[in-house]
C-alpha cells in the first residue's frame, strides 16, 4: 500500500488532508482559524473546486497550507499545481493577441500593396484627365471652325446674294485654317461662282469699311474708279487696270483686297491716312518717273 | 486628426497605472513593459525661477531624490492618487509613452487607458485625461482603480456575485464591492504606502531623535514592515541624522516597532473596509463573507496585512498573485475587452 502511495503523487487536497490528520485537527478547527467555510475546505480536500475562480482557490489553499505550517516552497508548488488544473485567469477574458512575426510581415506587405494600388490609381486618373483635356480642346477647335464657316455663309446670304455655298467647294484650308484664311477662302469661292469674270489685264478690288472713310482710287488710265466717303459697315467692289493709286482717309477702318489678296495698309502713311500705289514695285517706278 | 490616426497605426494600446509611487505601463499583447517610480527631476536653467527642463524621469530621477544640487529639484507629480503638478505629469507620461515604443520614426499616438482613484473628482479626472492627451495619446479612457485591480487579480467581475477588493496603493487605499462588471460600493481613503513611510519617519524621529529620509523609511517598510506581530522580531540597522547632536548616527529598529508606527495608518484602512462591509447590500455581503477579500496593490506586500484584516473582519483575506501589477494588468485586459464589452468598465467621464 505504501509503495502505491509513493508511485502515485498525491493531489493538493490529499496532501492538505493528510497534514491536517497528522496534526489531529478537524475541518471545523481549521475553518474557525482561517475564517473559511467548512464546506469549502471539504471541497478543496476532495478536489471539487471547479466552481471557484483561480484567484480564490489559490488564496484558500495558501491560507490553509500556512495554517498547517507547510513550508513556503511547498505552498507555492501546491498553489501552482492547483492553478494548472483550473483554467488560466486569462481564459476568463479575451485572450491577448499573440505577436506573431508572420502577422508583422503580412501587415507590412498589405501596407505596401495598398500604397501601390493607390499610387497606380492616382497615376491613371491624372493620365486620363490630361488625355480628356487634350481631346476636349481639339473638339473645341473643330466646332469653332465649323461655326465660322456657317457664320460666313450666313453673312453672304445676308448680302442678298442668292444661292448656297457648298462647303465642299471651298478650299480645304478653310476647314483647317485660321479665321481670316477661312473667310477669305469662302469669299474667293463665292466670287468664283457668282461674279462675272473681269476682263483680261484688269484687277478686282474690294473694300470693307468698318467706319466712315474717304476713299480715292485711280486706275492705270487715270480714271477715278472711286472718290467718295464710304459709310461704316459698307462693302464695295471695283475693277480696273492696275496699277491703282489709292488714298484711304481712315486706313485702320478699311480692309482692302485686290484680286483676293489682302493688302497690308500699315506703313503707307501717317496719321491713319494711307496713300499707296498697287502693285508696290510699280509705285517705285512711277515715283521714279515723277521725279524725272 | 488624420495624421494622428496614421501615427496610431504604429502605436500600441497602453494601460497606465498612474500611481503616486510607481507608474506601470501595460502594453496590449506584451504585458507589463515599464514599472518606474513616479518621479521627475527638473533642472532650472539659469538658477531658480528660470526656464525649466526635465533632467530625468522614473528610476533615474528617484536616485536623485533628496540628493540634488540647487538647480535641480525632484518632483513627485502625483499626490494622493491625483495630479498635483500638471506639467510634470504630462512630461512624465510623454517620456514613458515614448519609452515603450521602439519606433523612433513617428511620434507614437496610442490609445491609452488610465486608472483613476474612485474618489477622484471630475476636475481631477479631467486633469488626468488632458495630461494623457497632451502626452500624445490618440484617445484616453479612464477606469476606476478597484475595477482594474479586480480584473487584474482574476476575479470574475462579470458574475452576479459580490466580490470585495482592497487595493492599497502608494497614496490611496481603495475598497470596492464588484458585481456584474460594475462597482456596487467603492470608497477611497488617502492612506497608502507613502503614509506608511511618513509614519515610520515620524516614529524614528520621536523615539530615536533621529531624522531619516523618505527612501530609508521605504527600505525599513519593505524589509521589516509588519501589520501583524511575528513570534520573532526582525531587526534592521539604518543611518539618520541625530537631531540633538546634528551628526549622522546608526540606529537599529525592529519589526514590532515598525508595526507600532504603522498602527494608525492601518486602522484607517481597516475602518474603510468595515465601512464598506456595513454599506454593502446584504446579498452581496453574504457573497463576500463566502469568497473573502482580495488584496492588491504594493501595500498588500506588507507582511501580515491579510492576517490583520482577516482577524479584524472575520473574513477570509488573501493577496492576489503579483499584487503590484494588478491594476495595470487589469487595465490592459479592460482595453482588450473594450470592443467586445462596449466600454462597460469605463467611468462616465
Amino acid at each position: 500500500m505504501k509503495q502505491q502511495h509513493d508511485l502515485i503523487p498525491m493531489t493538493t487536497g490529499e496532501l492538505l488532508k493528510q497534514e491536517r490528520s497528522a496534526r489531529k485537527l478537524s475541518l471545523a478547527d481549521v475553518a474557525r482559524a482561517i475564517n473559511l467555510d467548512e464546506k469549502l475546505l471539504d471541497e478543496i480536500e476532495s478536489e471539487q473546486t471547479t466552481h471557484l475562480a483561480p484567484v480564490y482557490l489559490k488564496g484558500y489553499i495558501r491560507a490553509y497550507a500556512r495554517y498547517l505550517q507547510i513550508g513556503e516552497d511547498k505552498i507555492q508548488a501546491l498553489v501552482s499545481e492547483s492553478g494548472s488544473h483550473e483554467p488560466p485567469i486569462q481564459n476568463i477574458f479575451a485572450a491577448p493577441p499573440k505577436s506573431n512575426p508572420l502577422d508583422k510581415w503580412l501587415r507590412a506587405t498589405s501596407y505596401v500593396l495598398a500604397s501601390l494600388l493607390i499610387g497606380t490609381l492616382a497615376w491613371q486618373f491624372s493620365h486620363e484627365a490630361v488625355r480628356l483635356s487634350q481631346d476636349g480642346s481639339q473638339l473645341g477647335k473643330t466646332t469653332d471652325n465649323r461655326q465660322r464657316i456657317e457664320s460666313t455663309i450666313k453673312l453672304d446670304q445676308a448680302k442678298g446674294i442668292r444661292g448656297t455655298v457648298n462647303a465642299s467647294i471651298a478650299p480645304l484650308g478653310a476647314l483647317h485654317g485660321g479665321n481670316a484664311e477661312g473667310i477669305d477662302a469662302a469669299e474667293q469661292a463665292w466670287a468664283a461662282v457668282s461674279r462675272p469674270p473681269v476682263p483680261d489685264g484688269e484687277s478686282r478690288l474690294k473694300l470693307v469699311v468698318s467706319a466712315d472713310s474717304w476713299v480715292e482710287i485711280t486706275d492705270a488710265n487715270g480714271q477715278q474708279i472711286e472718290m467718295d466717303l464710304l459709310r461704316g459697315g459698307s462693302e464695295k467692289g471695283y475693277h480696273g487696270k492696275p496699277p491703282f493709286r489709292i488714298l484711304l482717309g481712315r486706313a485702320s477702318a478699311v480692309r482692302l483686297t485686290i484680286d483676293g489678296e489682302p493688302v497690308d495698309l500699315t506703313g503707307y502713311g501717317a496719321d491713319d491716312i494711307a496713300q499707296l500705289t498697287w502693285p508696290k514695285n510699280l509705285q517705285a517706278d512711277n515715283s521714279g518717273q515723277d521725279e524725272n | 486628426m488624420v495624421f494622428k490616426s496614421l501615427r496610431g497605426l504604429f502605436s500600441n494600446d497602453l494601460s497606465i497605472d498612474l500611481g503616486t509611487a510607481n507608474t506601470l505601463v501595460y502594453v496590449r499583447g506584451q504585458g507589463i513593459v515599464l514599472n518606474e517610480p513616479s518621479v521627475v527631476a527638473v533642472r532650472m536653467d539659469r538658477g531658480p525661477g528660470g526656464p525649466q527642463s526635465v533632467a530625468a524621469v522614473g528610476g533615474e530621477a528617484k536616485l536623485m531624490l533628496g540628493r540634488t544640487p540647487g538647480n535641480i529639484r525632484t518632483v513627485r507629480p502625483l499626490k494622493d492618487g491625483v495630479i498635483a503638478d500638471f506639467n510634470m505629469t504630462e512630461a512624465m507620461l510623454q517620456h514613458f509613452i515614448k519609452k515603450v515604443h521602439e519606433s523612433r520614426f513617428l511620434r507614437p499616438s496610442p490609445r491609452v487607458l488610465v486608472c483613476v482613484p474612485c474618489s477622484s473628482t471630475q476636475v481631477e479626472r479631467k486633469a488626468i485625461k488632458e495630461s494623457a492627451e497632451g502626452a500624445g495619446a490618440r484617445e484616453v479612457f479612464l477606469v476606476e482603480e478597484p475595477m482594474a485591480a479586480a480584473i487584474g487579480a482574476g476575479i470574475p467581475v462579470h458574475e452576479a456575485r459580490g466580490a470585495m477588493v482592497l487595493d492599497v496603493g502608494g497614496g490611496t487605499s481603495e475598497v470596492a464591492v464588484i458585481s456584474l462588471n460594475g462597482l456596487v460600493y467603492s470608497n477611497s481613503v488617502r492612506v497608502g504606502g507613502d503614509q506608511f513611510d511618513d509614519a515610520i519617519v515620524n516614529f524614528v524621529r520621536r523615539n530615536y531623535g533621529t531624522l531619516i529620509g523618505e527612501s530609508t523609511a521605504e527600505q525599513i517598510k519593505i524589509k521589516i514592515g509588519r501589520a501583524w506581530p511575528d513570534e520573532e522580531a526582525e531587526e534592521l540597522s539604518v543611518s539618520g541624522r541625530n537631531l540633538a547632536e546634528g551628526v549622522p548616527r546608526r540606529i537599529t529598529i525592529n519589526s514590532n516597532e515598525v508595526l507600532e508606527a504603522l498602527t494608525e495608518s492601518l486602522a484607517s484602512i481597516l475602518d474603510a473596509v468595515k465601512a464598506a462591509l456595513e454599506q454593502t447590500p446584504p446579498e452581496l455581503c453574504a457573497d463576500v463573507v463566502e469568497t473573502g477579500i482580495v488584496l492588491t496593490g504594493g501595500g498588500a506586500l506588507l507582511k501580515g496585512l491579510d492576517h490583520l484584516i482577516s482577524e479584524e473582519t472575520g473574513l477570509p483575506v488573501f493577496v492576489a498573485d503579483d499584487p503590484l501589477t494588478c491594476v495595470a494588468r487589469g487595465g490592459g485586459r479592460a482595453l482588450e475587452l473594450m470592443d467586445e464589452n462596449h466600454g462597460d468598465f469605463f467611468t462616465s467621464n
